[in-house]
């Protein structure tokens, strides 16, 4: 039995064990992994990129991953340690066999993969898992070590290759006869050159190579190695008994004592931008308050503009006096001079705050720059307003536009002409044609000869046809042949013969409707004209307009005039007819 | 009208294409490894997007011998993110391997380099950070010498659990005074001794640490009992 006194201790000290294995338990730290690399193969072919490498303790906990990113390899997958004192599994433990899994499939390691914290190991991979009894002879498998997969041995004179070394990189005799191919783990085999000769250094050369191309330089032969040098007086290095380079000793003596001073090492220096006192690193704070202060100007700034543009927009809209188009114009040019603030002021910000960047922090001598900075100050306000003068609607832009207009229109205009003569051409082919036919016939060719406007008028009609063919404007042949038109109508004798002659009726009319058209292509030649020398009919409208104007003001005269007279004749008859 | 507003609209766009492809040209431009290309000199170790928030820094020397064998260490003297060629340029050929632990990567918190490993193999400890501890295997007792920078101020995010991390500063501090700012958010510190090989522990509360001073140099880790920024002045 305990009396109270001992149970009071076996509290305390059952409450300190408690305590210390708490503790013990929550400072467990983690242990540093093993990292795990090398090559990675399935059957004598290079994994392809994206299979995953999982990597599990003694207990089956997955203690690292790794997705392949290069051809053939893995690594490095670092595999998690278990934390001591802790109940849960994190990782492996030292000591621990580690499995590799590719893609799920098991996988043989060339080496045993034994965990220990800290470490890199090199662990080649080779999937599936090598069985002997699979049927399949793989590596490390041969006929003397698994005969069940490669076939027996071959009985060779001297021996052969039955020596039992476990070499899977020579090839065995298959049971049929044939070759297998060692599968697996690439094996590097060197070939070197021949050592050079012994630098001064006491070192000499050679280069080796893998021609197997294995990419693996674990077992690279040594391509340097230490030789003995032969010093002699002539070498341009002090060696052997040389007090001084290649003399003293027993070379010829040195003219003055050679004192060699090594230079003192620096230390390795940070790249920065290194001020007396001071060095400066940038680092981001959307957050400061005077950065937050200038955009709050800048932008209260801009919003009083957009303000101050739509009380003057107001302004401009309830003015009576204006006229609409200069309305139109005060309104543009407000906005635009609204856009020239806005767009200008938010580049000026942002040239300041490049040029504070780069040359307000972290630099002392940032006065020294001024000059960049008020070059772009200058420069930016200039080039903003010049773009959008560029955009702007100007009156060169509208003239031309207006040239463009008036191009496209004569195009049309001529467009339309060459219609009209290829419908003309028709219509007077037809006439000629008909005229030509009745000449033939003795009967009409009395009245033809009788007529010989009908001849011109059929002269006029050929000569017209091939002036159209050549895109000519025959406006003296269209007025002859109008003008023989207008005789024959007001030939009576003619007249009175076409009323028993209907075939001459029928021309006589077809060459009347001739009229209408050279009428229509007059018209669109007018304006052809007009378009061509413009300056000709602005006068004559100038000319026409000032005329009406002029006969408007001699008619309001006028009726003045009247108005004064018939006030003074009534005055006049008041008058009398007072004195009666 | 229409269509002057179009081209005005027409004109801001271009306007602000152009700027934001010089932005970006200068962001890209800007960017360490860029300018590493270009220059070959790593000046601007930035990362984007870049604003405006200046933290000096000084100028310092990191002088610490590592010795034969494993050490755990940090060094104050490096950038937050910086190439692990140019951290380790002072011991190059004089290490064997190095480990970083990064708690944020539960699938593979283990990064590693080993300088003799083949070309193929893929190693995944590529920056380097004062703000990290690492395991470095010395192949002999050698003195570690760098001019870099100090920064004033340094936080750290530390996750639930253990944290491998690095000292930032080079002043030797009370360990109370170090961890103040993650009080009540973490249980025990651990560092390495090489001289004895095993850990020694700081607890904040109840007592029994092994050590009650914080040195340069050396990488801890820290049991965080939640998520929490360990900010170390």
């Amino acid at each position: 039995m305990m009396d109270e006194s001992h149970k009071d201790g076996f509290r305390i000290l059952l409450c300190l064990v408690i305590l210390l294995i708490s503790l013990s338990a929550a400072l467990a730290l983690p242990p540093m992994p093993t990292e795990f690399y090398g090559h990675i193969r399935y059957y004598n072919k290079n994994v392809t990129l994206g299979a995953v490498v999982r990597a599990y303790d003694a207990n089956g906990t997955l203690c690292g991953i790794f997705t392949v990113s290069k051809f053939g390899y893995y690594g490095v997958l670092s595999c998690r340690g278990d934390t001591p004192d802790t109940t849960n599994d994190e990782g492996a433990e030292s000591g621990d066999i580690i499995e590799f899994l590719v893609n799920y499939h098991n996988s043989t390691a060339s080496v045993t993969p034994a965990w220990s914290s800290g470490t890199f190991r090199r662990v080649d991979l080779v999937v599936p898992k090598i069985v002997c009894g699979d049927g399949f002879c793989d590596i490390a498998e041969n006929c003397v070590a698994c005969p069940s997969d490669c076939g027996e041995c071959p009985e060779i004179p001297g021996g052969g290759d039955g020596d039992g070394d476990g070499d899977a990189e020579r090839p065995s005799e298959t049971p049929e006869g044939g070759v297998s191919v060692s599968l697996g783990i690439c094996r590097p085999r060197w070939v070197c050159t021949e050592w050079s000769v012994c630098y001064p250094n006491g070192t000499q050369y050679r280069t080796c190579h893998d021609e197997n191309e294995c990419n693996d330089d674990s077992d690279k032969p040594a391509e340097v190695q230490e030789c003995n040098y032969l010093a002699h007086c002539f070498d341009g290095i002090k060696n052997a008994d040389e007090t001084g380079i290649d003399c003293g000793g027993s070379c010829n003596p040195c003219p003055v004592p050679v004192i060699e001073e090594k230079p003192k090492p620096t230390p390795k220096t940070l790249p920065i931008i290194e001020f007396p006192g001071r060095i400066c690193e940038r680092v981001i704070d959307p957050l400061n308050p005077y950065l937050l202060l200038f955009i709050a100007i800048i932008l209260s700034a801009i919003f009083a503009r957009i303000v101050y543009t739509q009380q003057k927009i107001k302004k401009i809209k309830a003015d009576t006096t204006l006229k609409d188009l200069e309305k139109a114009k005060l309104y543009l040019g407000v906005k635009r001079r609204t856009y020239l603030f806005i767009i200008t002021l938010v580049v000026l910000t942002i040239f300041l705050m490049i040029y504070y960047y780069f040359f307000g922090i972290c630099r002392d001598d940032n006065i020294k720059y001024l000059w960049l900075l008020f070059g772009l100050l200058t420069v930016a306000p200039i080039i903003i307003h010049r773009i959008m003068k560029f955009f702007e609607y100007t009156d060169e832009y509208k003239e031309e536009k207006y040239e463009k207009l008036l191009s496209r229109h004569y195009k049309n205009i001529m467009q339309l002409v060459s219609i009209e003569n290829e419908h003309l051409m028709e219509i007077e082919q037809a006439i000629a044609d008909n005229i030509f036919n009745l000449s033939q016939e003795g009967k009409f060719k009395e009245i033809l000869d009788k007529y010989p406007e009908i001849k011109k008028i059929h002269k006029a009609l050929l000569s017209l046809y091939d002036n159209y063919h050549d895109n000519k404007n025959p406006f003296a042949i269209e007025r002859d042949l109008c003008i023989g038109i207008s005789d024959l109508e007001k030939n009576k004798d003619f007249l009175k013969l076409i009323q028993s002659e209907p075939r001459l009726n029928a021309i006589l009319n077809s060459l009347k409707g001739l009229y209408k058209h050279y009428e229509e292509k007059q018209h669109l030649y007018d304006e052809l004209d007009e378009i061509e020398h413009p300056e000709k009919y602005l006068k004559k409208h100038e000319d026409a307009e000032r005329q009406k104007l002029d006969v408007e003001d001699k008619g309001k005269k006028d009726a003045v005039k009247d108005e004064l007279q018939e006030a003074s004749k009534q005055v006049d008859k008041s008058e009398k007819s007072k004195e009666n | 009208m229409k269509k002057y507003e179009f081209h005005e609209l027409l004109a801001i766009s271009f306007i602000a294409l152009f700027l934001g492809v010089f932005a970006l040209f200068i962001i890209q431009e800007s960017s360490p490894d860029s300018l590493a290309r270009i220059t070959g000199y790593a000046w601007l170790n930035i990362t984007v997007p870049t604003t405006v928030n200046v933290s000096q820094a000084n100028i310092t020397v990191c002088n610490f011998t590592l010795s034969q064998g494993w050490n755990l260490v940090s060094f104050f003297c490096w950038y937050k993110n910086m190439n692990r060629t140019v951290a380790l340029e002072p011991i190059d050929g004089k290490y064997a391997a190095v480990f970083s632990y990064d708690s944020s990567d539960t699938a593979d918190p283990w990064k590693s380099y080993n300088p003799s490993l083949p070309n193929w193999a893929v190693q995944d400890l590529n920056s380097m950070s004062r703000q990290k501890g690492y395991w470095i295997y010395m192949n002999s007792d050698e003195t570690y010498e760098l001019v870099g920078i100090q920064t004033v101020s340094n936080s750290i995010s530390l996750l639930e659990g253990w944290n491998l991390v690095g000292y930032t500063s080079s002043n030797p501090k009370n360990a109370s005074d170090a961890f103040s700012s993650i009080n009540g958010s973490y249980s025990a510190v651990a560092l390495y001794d090489v001289v004895s090989g095993s850990y020694l522990y700081y607890y904040p509360i109840g007592g029994g640490s092994d050590f009650n001073i914080t040195q340069p140099y050396k990488g801890y880790w820290i049991n965080a009992t939640d998520d929490v920024t360990w900010v170390l002045t």
